[in-house]
């Protein structure tokens, strides 16, 4: 890994061929979930191992795959944003004090294979699939969901709440 | 579970989820990164360089136009010497039209002094305005012009073929009126101009022979009408080859006094040194001009056949287009033609495009073109173009994702949910300025042939592109994928007038330079029609 990235800061094409074929299944995998569609999503995983080859430079060490899983997600939020469509209307949803966070809604999801899951959260809104995405996925905090999204807290835990509810719903639609 | 601890639980779930790449996606990824690094000197030299390529060419062209002019302008002064070289037209004191002075040319002049017998003044104009005669008579003078020596000397006559071609050719010229019966072949070799050394000191041989042969009297030199002069020595510095057959009859040894010359070229009298009488005006000033202009001045006054207008092209019948290479400017315009693809699965919205005539697109472009002559029948040409591309969609955009749900109650526990859709109509425009240079072939235009196909290759590339839409929400832009690419053009062109030059013509269009709408596919093809002016 060491190698590739030595080549990478060189600017060797080889050696950045090597990282895209190393990582651009499960990059891809995070820009699908982001993502409205395929197409969408492949331009983001262009686009952001452009960034990658341009930022490589700032990579201080650590985890590699932490890093560029990073940038990946900061890109896939950007090009939402970069669409200009409707901002993100983040303020509807549901008191998350009100939720019942004991119903087995984490089980059950937990149970659904990975592709169902993604069916699932295809059908969110998109400020509620990102919000869910980045909490109940990726393991951010609300509070750095909040800083990304430059949104706050509640909101963040709101859109959590909403994204929560629709998914419950659909479960229970889906078993009817 | 509190809401916390739902923090990162399906972390694992997702951790080896991943996707299958477009196998292309690593030369995407090379273009942008190629792209990037390159498009920027690309931008800033690719068009300095095409403006300087442009600008060398129209200099070369010019040039070569400006030196065909001269050759062109020097023919006509030829003809003009011809004509006022006759007797009655002016000649300024001293110099006459070829620049030369009388003092100069006095010492070219072979001065002889002649009979005035049989008039011949008035039948050499007739001689030298007269083309394909065969056999003239005149008061003793036998003139000979037969039709071949016309016809051969037609094609040197023609505008742009080297005037000199037929003087290096052996040729018979044009009659000139001798004195007496004499008849007289002149053949030339080796010059376009014709010269005469009349050196008559270092040469008393050549000085009675050049006398003799130009039909001058050596009694205007010496005073007497017979002289001893040893006429077997070779001459020296003439290329005149006379064949002379001299008839005993003749008299060739006349006086022609000032008072005679003075009647009819005035001018002459007191200012030359030597009388010049005004049948051997001519044949003096004949030596003077250049003799392909003279032969030119011939064939103007005759009219080639049908069958050799045929044959050539009409470029060469016209002056202004005799070049062999020639420079345009024109204008075009015209339509797109559009090919539709709708990839519905790719597209964030459903977009449906309400009908065909919807998408609009049109062009306007201003070019410069060179043209280098290959053939009399074919050219090729090199142009570069700069235009202006627009594309209107009128498009019906409803969002895959619902905006909402109404909710339909069937009873306390049953209901359905039914999504409410975002459906907008949306113009959405294209704006593309566009370069490109092309390199091609065309007919050259002749009698037969005043219109014909001509193809050509272009190499297209985007100076700048812009959308916009009527809608806030937007069709999703895809920006464009190429910097350059290649496109042909397919037209028939025709000679509308002497300068001008109509067009109509198909062409690819380099989709690639086009940014495009998620979804949405558009091949547009053009339908063109332009006109095209040929600078002088």
């Amino acid at each position: 890994m060491q190698q590739i990235l030595d080549g990478c800061l060189k600017n060797d094409p080889r050696q950045q061929r090597a990282l895209y074929e190393r990582f651009a299944r499960p990059m891809l995998g995070i820009c699908l979930r982001y993502s409205a569609d395929r197409m969408e999503a492949e331009d983001v995983l262009q686009m952001s191992f452009v960034k990658v080859f341009r930022a490589i430079h700032t990579y201080q060490g650590g985890a590699f795959e932490g890093w560029i899983k990073r940038i990946f997600v900061r890109e896939s939020i950007n090009q939402y944003h970069s669409r200009k469509r409707k901002p993100i209307d983040f303020t509807e949803g549901d008191d998350p004090s009100l939720l019942n966070h004991s119903d087995g809604f984490a089980d059950a999801l937990s149970q659904l294979r990975t592709e169902e899951i993604m069916k699932l959260l295809g059908k969110l809104p998109e400020g509620s699939r990102i919000v869910f995405n980045l909490f109940a996925i990726e393991g951010y905090s609300h509070a750095e969901i909040a800083e990304m999204l430059n949104v706050s807290v509640g909101t963040s835990k709101s859109q959590y709440s909403r994204a929560r509810q629709l998914l419950k719903d659909q479960l229970s639609h889906s078993m009817l | 579970m509190s809401h916390n601890e739902e923090q990162g639980f399906l972390f694992n779930k997702f951790d080896d989820w991943s996707g299958e790449p477009i196998p292309n996606g690593w030369n995407e990824i090379e273009k942008k990164l190629g792209r990037n690094r390159k498009r920027r000197p690309f931008f800033w030299w690719i068009f300095p360089a095409l403006l300087i390529l442009g600008g060398l060419t129209f200099y070369a062209v010019k040039k070569v136009n400006v030196q065909l002019d001269q050759e062109m302008i020097v023919a006509n002064n030829r003809k003009e010497n011809i004509q006022d070289l006759r007797p009655g037209s002016q000649i300024k004191p001293g110099q006459n039209q070829n620049g030369v002075s009388a003092e100069s040319a006095s010492e070219k002049l072979i001065r002889k002094q002649v009979s005035k017998s049989g008039g011949t003044s008035g039948s050499d104009e007739d001689n030298l305005e007269t083309s394909g005669s065969t056999t003239k008579n005149q008061s003793g003078s036998n003139v000979e012009r037969d039709q071949s020596a016309a016809e051969e000397e037609v094609a040197s006559s023609i505008p742009g073929q080297p005037t000199h071609s037929s003087v290096t050719r052996k040729k018979r010229l044009p009659a000139v009126p001798l004195l007496g019966n004499t008849e007289t072949n002149l053949t030339v070799a080796h010059s376009s101009e014709l010269k005469t050394n009349t050196s008559h000191s270092s040469n008393p041989a050549n000085a009675a022979r050049s006398k003799r042969d130009n039909g001058f009297s050596d009694a205007v030199d010496n005073g007497s009408l017979g002289q001893d002069v040893k006429l077997d020595e070779p001459a020296t510095g003439a290329i005149i080859n006379r064949d002379r057959k001299e008839d005993d009859n003749v008299e060739k040894n006349s006086s022609i006094s000032d008072d005679k010359l003075k009647n009819v070229h005035p001018e002459l009298v007191g200012i030359q040194e030597n009388s010049i009488s005004p049948e051997f005006g001519y044949a003096i000033q004949f030596l003077e001009i250049k003799f392909p202009a003279m032969v030119q001045e011939t064939y103007q006054m005759g009219v080639p056949t049908e069958r050799q207008l045929e044959l050539l092209p009409l470029a060469d019948l016209k002056p202004d287009h005799n070049r062999r290479t020639s420079f345009y400017i024109g204008i075009a315009t015209g339509i797109g033609l559009n090919q539709i693809g709708i990839n519905q699965s790719e597209s964030i919205n459903k977009v449906n495009i309400t009908n065909t005539n919807s998408i609009q697109s049109s062009f306007y472009l201003v070019s410069a073109e060179g043209n280098f002559n290959l053939t009399p029948r074919l050219s090729v040409f090199s142009g570069l173009q700069f235009g202006f591309y627009r594309q209107e969609l009128m498009l019906k955009n409803t969002q895959k994702e619902p905006v909402g749900f109404g909710m339909a109650m069937k009873d306390s526990l049953n209901y359905n949910l039914n999504p409410i859709w975002n459906t907008n109509s949306e113009k959405y425009v294209q704006n593309l300025i566009f370069a490109n240079v092309e390199l091609g072939i065309r007919p050259l235009i002749s009698v037969r042939h005043n219109s014909g196909p001509f193809a050509s290759v272009q190499i297209w590339t985007r100076l700048a592109t812009m959308h916009s839409s009527s809608l806030e929400n937007k069709t999703p832009f895809v920006n464009p994928t190429e910097s350059i690419a290649l496109a042909y053009k397919l037209g028939y062109q025709h000679r509308i007038s002497k300068f001008l030059r109509a067009e109509v013509f198909y062409s690819s269009f380099p989709s690639a330079l086009l940014g495009s709408t998620k979804g949405i596919t558009i091949v547009p093809r053009l339908f063109g029609f332009g006109l095209s002016r040929v600078l002088k």
